[in-house]
């Protein structure tokens, strides 16, 4: 009697885990947080866990919508960087850029979209940090998700209490840390909002400015292993005949201006002069013309914008990220004609035959902006 | 391989299961637990294949060793002991304790020491102390002729061997003489999975999701000018919740598997923050290594016999030795020597009477409110990574540095500006009301719900049931539908946090 009873027991509790863990995974399969299906049986407005769930979120999504066409780098092009675009050849247009992503991922997650999708175009907008020692990988990058599926994506997708979470939010329309459209893209409404919320663009200007004191200048260099990946990048494209377009990001001038008193203008400009040289190298290898390389760093009416003291600027977050604004007037440097610019010009094309000319043009306007904004220069941080 | 990770609970477990129940049908009991301690010693070396022949050297050579024991009388035998004494404690100090030994000697004379730690072998603090406790039972003549592979089962029975209980041979070994008609009882199973999916559950939900709030401060005092008197308590309770539901989450999955075999291991938990003194509090806060050492060492030393002056020489001795045995480091013999001299206050508060002349219900809130204060400053210490980090905290924690609160607090409550509290945003795990409802919700649940072995008594009786309070309740388990809910829904939970894999706080011990 009493052996039934504990018999009884088990296959109450097995019956009841079971019962419990389905209803678990029907609801994170109807919510879809990380969009690990193409649809969701629930309609919801948004996906607010996208941002904590980035990488898995955008490894699924290429796979669901199979671009033709991507942006890839970090948060500076996932902000700035917009599909929507009317330059793009090819359709659809999927903004892979990844928050916090160094080459290797961006090398991963295009590897990724060429495997799933047929890609056709690209641009990778390029930061010279990305290129200096140390980066590593996301915690949440993984890189058995490239290319294939991975079923731990799926049990964890499906059936933890991260996903329960994450469906609960999701349902609830909680507002999540950051607001991502389906197009992969930071949504520019909600990334105002964020800038207002911090007190106004110049006190996000000054968040970013101070990090600068609190890291101490180190002897940088630019790092053999991502001039490796950086090739990698123009071999794959080649490979599947990607029309790939290189930008350099345009950061604004304050920054320019703290990468300097930190000891890195010198080097900033030794890599342009290394992507220049690499660039060319690719194309004499492949026997096949250069991928345009424009850069768009320097000092122009747009890098130089002031800083209002409350409120929106017109093209910048802050120092490292503009908005969408800029990101129009850079896509249409890309894709229309800038072969008429001169040397220092916004979206000037990279080669080596007057990169020493953009390099010094840039110089003479740095010095200017320093001669003109010496007021405003003055209220930036001193670093030790 | 952790009691709450995939491979475990779906790989290691269930093979476990069926190879043991294969081995009993078609050569008998013996056999299956020949199976068992196979697969024990896969567990273990799944960690590191390396330390396999260490522990399996130890539990030969200390098999040999008590044998002979067994066989031998009088001096000789004492000898034996003592040489047995030295090899089991000179592998333990060895790997667990040279390092700290030659670095202090050198810092002694003004030397700098350039060695670098051991790797420890997991679980060697316990499989030491099993051993020794063996050799100690053969040596008093109480072994009946244990076989080597009830003895290699006995060290390395998996749910024990890492991280404990301490497990006595009396306590174990006539268990696995006993004859058994099925090789897995309805019973056991109900039993062991119940108690298995309260301890990850403890573990899983309740210690792992406070976990999040210790690290940043403990790991980074240094970084800040001072750790804000918020932080600090929000760090200091979190810790002091995540080790109980931590180890004593572990210990009720010890005791669940282990019934699932067959096999009942002592208790190491019985609500220690429910304790109203300190003596009570280490009857039930890691029982099994306070009766060892109350047992192997106390006792020895004289205990309470030898005048009141030996006694407190030796009661802070041995728990300044018990501060050692968590780890080499100076933070846990100070540990151990701020709970040796709590003991003696306590001693002396109750001799004095003191207690007992203030009414029942204050004398009660004060009791525990004391003691509950001294164990987690003792916890702010072991788990400090030094004395200038433990010292930093404490003084947050009685207000130091100052008392800051939320700017909102201030504008709602202005009278706190008057007292001295500052406004304050930068937190560094303060995360306002509702991370305070938490960790007073798990706090409640520790000092007023009934525990495991209360709530299973009907059906679980641990080897030293006779050495636990006599504390019952109402909420008594039984294999109802009612219980089945309650249980699957604790482990459908756990298995939903199985994505968060973090090992038990009591591994490194």
């Amino acid at each position: 009697m009493e052996a039934a009873s504990h018999r009884r027991f088990i296959a109450q509790l097995t019956l009841g885990l079971v019962l419990l863990l389905t209803a678990v995974v029907l609801f994170n399969r109807a919510v879809n947080p990380y969009r690990l299906f193409a649809s969701d049986w629930v309609k919801t407005a948004d996906k607010p866990e996208t941002f904590t769930h980035l990488r898995l979120v955008k490894a699924m999504q290429v796979r669901h919508m199979k671009p033709q066409s991507i942006i890839l780098g970090s948060s500076r092009a996932e902000t700035g960087v917009a599909p929507a675009h009317p330059g793009w050849k090819f359709q659809p247009v999927y903004n892979l850029g990844l928050s916090d992503a160094g080459l290797y991922e961006m090398k991963r997650y295009f590897d990724h979209a060429c495997a799933v999708s047929e890609i056709r175009q690209a641009l990778l907008l390029l930061d010279f940090t990305a290129f200096l020692p140390g980066g590593k990988p996301a915690p949440d990058f993984r890189e058995q998700r490239i290319q294939k599926l991975y079923w731990e994506d799926y049990v964890l997708g499906l059936c933890s209490w991260d996903a329960m979470q994450g469906s609960l939010s999701t349902w609830s329309g909680m507002p999540g840390q950051k607001r991502y459209l389906t197009d992969g893209s930071r949504d520019p409404i909600a990334e105002d909002e964020r800038v207002r919320s911090k007190g106004g663009v110049r006190k996000a200007f000054e968040m970013v400015e101070g990090r600068f004191t609190r890291t101490a200048p180190e002897h940088m260099h630019i790092d053999e292993d991502m001039k490796k990946l950086f090739r990698e990048i123009m071999a794959t494209a080649r490979a599947h005949n990607v029309d790939l377009r290189l930008a350099v990001t345009p950061v604004h001038a304050r920054y320019l201006e703290m990468l300097d008193r930190a000891g890195s203008g010198a080097l900033l400009e030794e890599w342009k002069r290394v992507i220049t040289r690499m660039v060319e190298e690719e194309a004499a290898g492949s026997g096949k013309p250069a991928f345009p390389l424009l850069d768009f760093s320097g000092y122009n009416s747009f890098t130089t914008e002031a800083v209002p003291d409350t409120g929106l600027g017109l093209y910048y977050l802050e120092g490292s990220h503009f908005n969408k604004k800029l990101g129009d007037e850079l896509l249409n440097r890309l894709f229309g004609d800038s072969a008429t610019l001169k040397p220092g010009e916004f979206g000037l094309p990279l080669s080596s035959a007057q990169l020493e000319a953009h390099l010094a043009a840039i110089r003479e306007a740095r010095d200017q902006y320093r001669r003109e904004r010496a007021a405003e220069l003055a209220t930036l941080p001193a670093l030790q | 391989m952790l009691f709450n990770s995939g491979i475990f609970l779906f790989a290691f477990l269930p093979l476990a299961m069926l190879g043991f129940a294969l081995a009993f049908r078609w050569r008998g009991l013996e056999a299956a637990w020949t199976w068992l301690a196979a697969a024990s010693v896969l567990f273990y070396g799944w960690w590191n294949p390396t330390h396999v022949p260490l522990l399996l050297g130890s539990v030969t050579l200390n098999y040999l060793l008590a044998r002979r024991l067994s066989r031998m009388q009088g001096q000789s035998s004492h000898w034996l002991l003592v040489a047995g004494v030295v090899i089991n404690l000179g592998l333990l100090g060895w790997f667990k304790y040279w390092h700290f030994f030659a670095s202090n000697v050198a810092a002694l004379f003004g030397q700098e020491w350039h060695g670098q730690p051991l790797e420890l072998p997991l679980g060697i603090s316990f499989f030491t102390f099993h051993q020794l406790t063996y050799l100690l039972h053969c040596r008093a003549g109480r072994d009946q002729g244990t076989s080597f592979r009830h003895y290699l089962l006995y060290v390395t029975f998996f749910p024990q061997l890492i991280a404990g209980p301490i497990v006595r041979p009396h306590e174990m070994l006539p268990q696995l003489r006993q004859r058994r008609e099925r090789v897995f009882p309805w019973s056991d199973l109900s039993v062991g999975f119940t108690l298995l999916s309260l301890g990850l559950f403890k573990k899983m939900v309740v210690a792992d999701s406070v976990a999040v709030w210790v690290s940043p401060v403990f790991d980074h005092v240094h970084e800040v000018s001072h750790v804000t008197f918020l932080d600090a308590w929000a760090a200091v309770m979190a810790y002091t919740l995540q080790l109980y539901f931590d180890f004593s989450g572990y210990s009720d999955m010890a005791l669940g598997l282990a019934r699932m075999f067959g096999v009942d291991l002592p208790a190491n938990f019985f609500s220690p923050y429910k304790s109203r003194s300190i003596v009570d509090f280490w009857r039930r806060w890691h029982i099994t290594l306070s009766s060892f050492l109350r047992d192997y060492l106390y006792f020895p030393l004289g205990g309470s016999r030898k005048g009141p002056v030996r006694r407190s020489v030796n009661l802070v001795l041995v728990m300044f030795i018990g501060g050692l045995w968590h780890g080499a480091g100076w933070t846990f013999a100070l540990w151990g020597l701020w709970h040796g001299v709590c003991l003696l206050v306590n001693h002396a508060s109750t001799q004095a009477g003191l207690m007992q002349r203030l009414p029942r219900l204050p004398g009660t809130v004060l009791s525990w409110s004391m003691t509950f204060l001294a164990v987690i400053l003792g916890w702010t210490l072991f788990r400090s990574p030094d004395f200038v980090t433990a010292s930093s905290l404490v003084q947050s924690l009685f207000g130091f540095h100052g008392f800051q609160v939320p700017p909102g607090w201030l504008q709602k409550l202005p009278f706190l500006s008057n007292l001295g509290v500052t406004a304050h945003a930068d937190w560094q795990v303060f995360g306002g009301p509702i991370q305070m409802m938490v960790l007073a919700g798990v706090l409640l649940a520790a000092i007023t719900l009934p525990n495991s072995l209360q709530i299973t008594r009907a059906f679980f009786t641990p080897s030293n049931q006779a050495g636990l309070p006599d504390e019952t309740t109402r909420w008594q388990w039984r294999p109802t539908s009612r219980w089945a809910l309650i249980i699957s829904a604790a482990l459908a939970l756990s298995l939903l946090h199985l994505g968060r894999i973090s090992e038990f706080l009591y591994f490194q011990f």
